[in-house]
């Protein structure tokens, strides 16, 4: 097999003692997960806090001034706001810490959530789409997603925050690699 | 009912699509043994071959105003309104006639003229490597459809069109809406269906070597050979015990509660037993209408699905098109043994049974037929060899009633997974045709260290669940199997898969001898904790990293 170019990526040293035969379902399949961009905690922190002040605090005022009779209805969206809020917000680093992909020799490995873990292995020849996009907030700190589609609807994939250059990088991988396999539905 | 394979191709007065090439003029219905070793093929001249649908088409599309126009006509001549001489004096008969009846017999015959303009311009063109949909009307359309990318072909004829020895063909490929050519020439339309088949599975064909006469009564040729013909009765029994009829009968039970609650028998009759006879009646009708003389045989172009009373459908699959299917059998099932047969192919909706495509592969089936279904799909299948491992004691805290039941098996060719417990499915997945696997795990699965693996096949909403297993089982089954997809994919790239037309059944006494047995004769039993033969960590070179 030719070189990759992501040889000269170094293994997340922060799992650099886990042993890689270690019966934990959600264990990287080579040596390690390729973590997302920590940065990625800090994006979706900023955008539960927006989606708070611009839907709930809004929707909580403009129903305490449009239906009078119902004083308790505003405080009660106001707190599933919060709470929601709250919640996000404190296991947003342990999310993005949760979430990483991994190369195992032709397939793309992804692994994601806290509560509802889920490891995907796409093959690359099965991948026929692959998608780089970031927003303005991603784009402000230098994040980028990429995401892969596949001919299975249920199987289409986000690698969430990856740093600019690895995102383009991991595009052009899997790219290579999809037309070295072909698909064959 | 098995025909002896006998192409004797017959005189064709219409032009042919490809100059035949002599070495394999029988290729398609009696191959040599080495079919898969390249031909020496004919280079075929670039012959292009162009043709228009039937004349008869844009009537028979409007079969019901035709019918409603000639009826008209027909009373009042019988009615003596219209005599046959007035017929030279049309002028002042036209006086004579109301403007909405006018304007009535203007768009009758504008339509008509629509649809005969319609009919002028549109072309079928077929070429060396796509049949092209020319449309040069009002607006300039040219579809086409490369016959590599064909998913399955199908044959409908509608009651009309049947009388009239017409069929509408509809070729799927898969992403796009289907492509239907309405109407053709019931022999056309057969040969046509053969010829996209064969150049489907990769065929070098001439379309002369397909000239087979199929059957009004079941679409049946020569060379096809079939393997289950539903009776009638097998049919409505699968109605009547079927897992929908007793959800119809529960929604007429609460009219018929309130009637005797509020004595007023009347709101019983109305509400309760009138509608509940005709939504039964419709039910087992629809059924029965959509169902009958349910056929499935192989022939040269794939497995070919006939089904229909009044409106023949008869739909042809290449088997390795198949992404997976289903064995279900419904709770009032169990005792009779029966099973019914589900299949994704992509492009196909999921649906119920009286639309034209159909998802349905075989209604209602003992083992031996749900056996013989299989097999013509993989050849090398049976079911009583299959071993399904059981999942770990503690997946009873979250599966109590199908734990039982619950397991997965797989041998060199598919991948088959059991769920359910109020109907019990069985999932048989080629690895061929595996997309990507998922190892997934919630909160209570945590707590018992279990975990469910997806495997999930082209098309959308197909991901079959592999429930409550051990971690390393887990890991073992979804990376082997990946391992497996791509080897089984390589083969199949290296030897594309046999078509209907070079397997045929070899020994149905093979088949015959599981009549006794049990449609899951495997029981789910084996309880391996220990990991899978298959290593589920791959050799990772250094440039893998």
């Amino acid at each position: 097999m030719e070189p990759s170019p992501v040889t000269d990526f170094v293994a997340d040293p922060s799992l650099a003692g886990v042993p890689a035969r270690a019966v934990e379902p959600f264990a990287p399949p080579s040596d390690a997960w390729r973590r997302v961009s920590p940065k990625l905690t800090i994006v979706r922190r900023i955008t539960s806090s927006l989606t708070l002040a611009l839907l709930f605090i809004p929707a909580a005022l403009v129903l305490w001034f449009v239906l009078p009779d119902l004083r308790w209805l505003p405080p009660l969206v106001l707190a599933v706001g919060l709470g929601w809020w709250v919640w996000l917000w404190t296991r947003a680093r342990r999310a993005v810490r949760a979430t990483g992909w991994a190369r195992r020799d032709n397939d793309l490995c992804i692994v994601k959530g806290l509560m509802f873990r889920e490891l995907s292995i796409i093959p690359f020849g099965r991948i026929q789409v692959v998608r780089v996009n970031s927003g303005p907030l991603l784009r402000a700190f230098g994040l980028a997603n990429v995401s892969v589609v596949t001919a299975s609807a249920a199987a289409d994939a986000v690698i969430p925050g990856l740093p600019g250059d690895e995102a383009r990088v991991l595009r052009d991988l899997i790219i290579e690699l999809s037309d070295a396999e072909g698909s064959g539905l | 009912m098995t025909t002896p394979p006998d192409p004797t191709p017959g005189p064709d007065g219409r032009p042919d699509f490809a100059a035949p090439p002599p070495s394999i003029t029988d290729a398609s219905l009696a191959p040599p043994p080495d079919a898969t070793t390249p031909q020496p093929l004919a280079p075929l001249s670039p012959r292009v071959s162009e043709e228009r649908l039937h004349p008869l088409s844009p009537l028979v599309r409007g079969w019901v105003f035709v019918l409603a126009g000639g009826y008209a006509l027909f009373s009042t001549i019988i009615q003596g309104q219209i005599r046959w001489e007035d017929v030279t004096r049309i002028g002042s008969l036209v006086e004579q006639m109301s403007g909405w009846s006018l304007a009535l017999i203007a768009a009758l015959l504008l339509s008509l003229g629509f649809g005969y303009w319609g009919w002028w311009t549109t072309k079928i063109v077929i070429d060396d490597n796509e049949l092209r949909l020319e449309n040069t009307g009002a607006f300039q359309e040219s579809k086409r459809i490369a016959f590599s990318r064909i998913q399955s072909v199908d044959i409908n004829q509608r009651l009309a069109a049947r009388l009239l020895g017409l069929a509408e063909v509809t070729i799927d490929v898969g992403a796009d809406a289907p492509t239907t050519l309405s109407f053709l020439t019931r022999t056309r339309a057969t040969q046509m269906r053969d010829y996209l088949m064969a150049r489907a599975h990769r065929q070098q064909v001439a379309t002369s070597d397909t000239v087979r006469t199929a059957s009004a009564w079941d679409d049946s040729a020569q060379g096809d050979q079939v393997l289950i013909r539903l009776h009638p009765g097998e049919i409505i029994l699968g109605a009547v015990l079927s897992s929908e009829l007793p959800f119809l009968l529960l929604a007429f039970l609460v009219p018929l509660g309130f009637s005797i609650w509020l004595q007023q028998p009347w709101i019983a009759l109305g509400a309760g037993v009138l509608p509940l006879i005709i939504a039964m009646g419709g039910f087992l009708s629809k059924r029965l209408v959509g169902q009958f003389n349910y056929t499935l045989a192989t022939t040269p172009a794939g497995i070919r699905l006939t089904r229909g009373l009044t409106t023949l459908h008869s739909q042809t699959i290449p088997a390795h098109r198949v992404q997976s299917v289903q064995i279900s059998q419904p709770l009032l099932w169990r005792p009779l043994k029966r099973a019914r047969l589900t299949l994704t192919v992509l492009g196909l909706k999921l649906g119920d049974d009286s639309q034209d495509l159909s998802t349905v592969y075989l209604p209602i089936g003992n083992p031996r037929q749900i056996q013989l279904a299989l097999t013509a799909l993989w050849p090398n299948l049976r079911l009583e060899d299959l071993r399904f491992h059981r999942t770990p004691r503690r997946a009873r805290w979250l599966s109590p009633l199908s734990w039982s039941w619950l397991g997965y098996a797989r041998d060199d060719q598919v991948l088959a997974v059991r769920d359910g417990w109020f109907e019990r499915h069985q999932t048989i997945i080629p690895h061929a045709r595996l997309q990507s696997m998922q190892i997934s795990q919630g909160p209570l699965e945590r707590r018992l260290r279990l975990v469910t693996v997806v495997a999930l096949t082209g098309g959308t909403l197909t991901h079959t669940r592999i429930k409550h297993l051990e971690a390393d089982q887990a890991r073992g089954l979804a990376f082997g199997e990946m391992d497996l997809a791509r080897e089984a994919r390589s083969q199949e790239r290296q030897a594309p898969p046999p078509t209907g037309a070079t397997w045929h059944l070899t020994s149905p006494t093979a088949a015959e001898s599981t009549d006794e047995a049990h449609l899951w004769t495997p029981s789910t039993s084996i309880v391996d904790p220990q990991p899978p033969s298959l290593p589920y960590q791959a050799p990772a070179s250094p440039a893998d990293r």
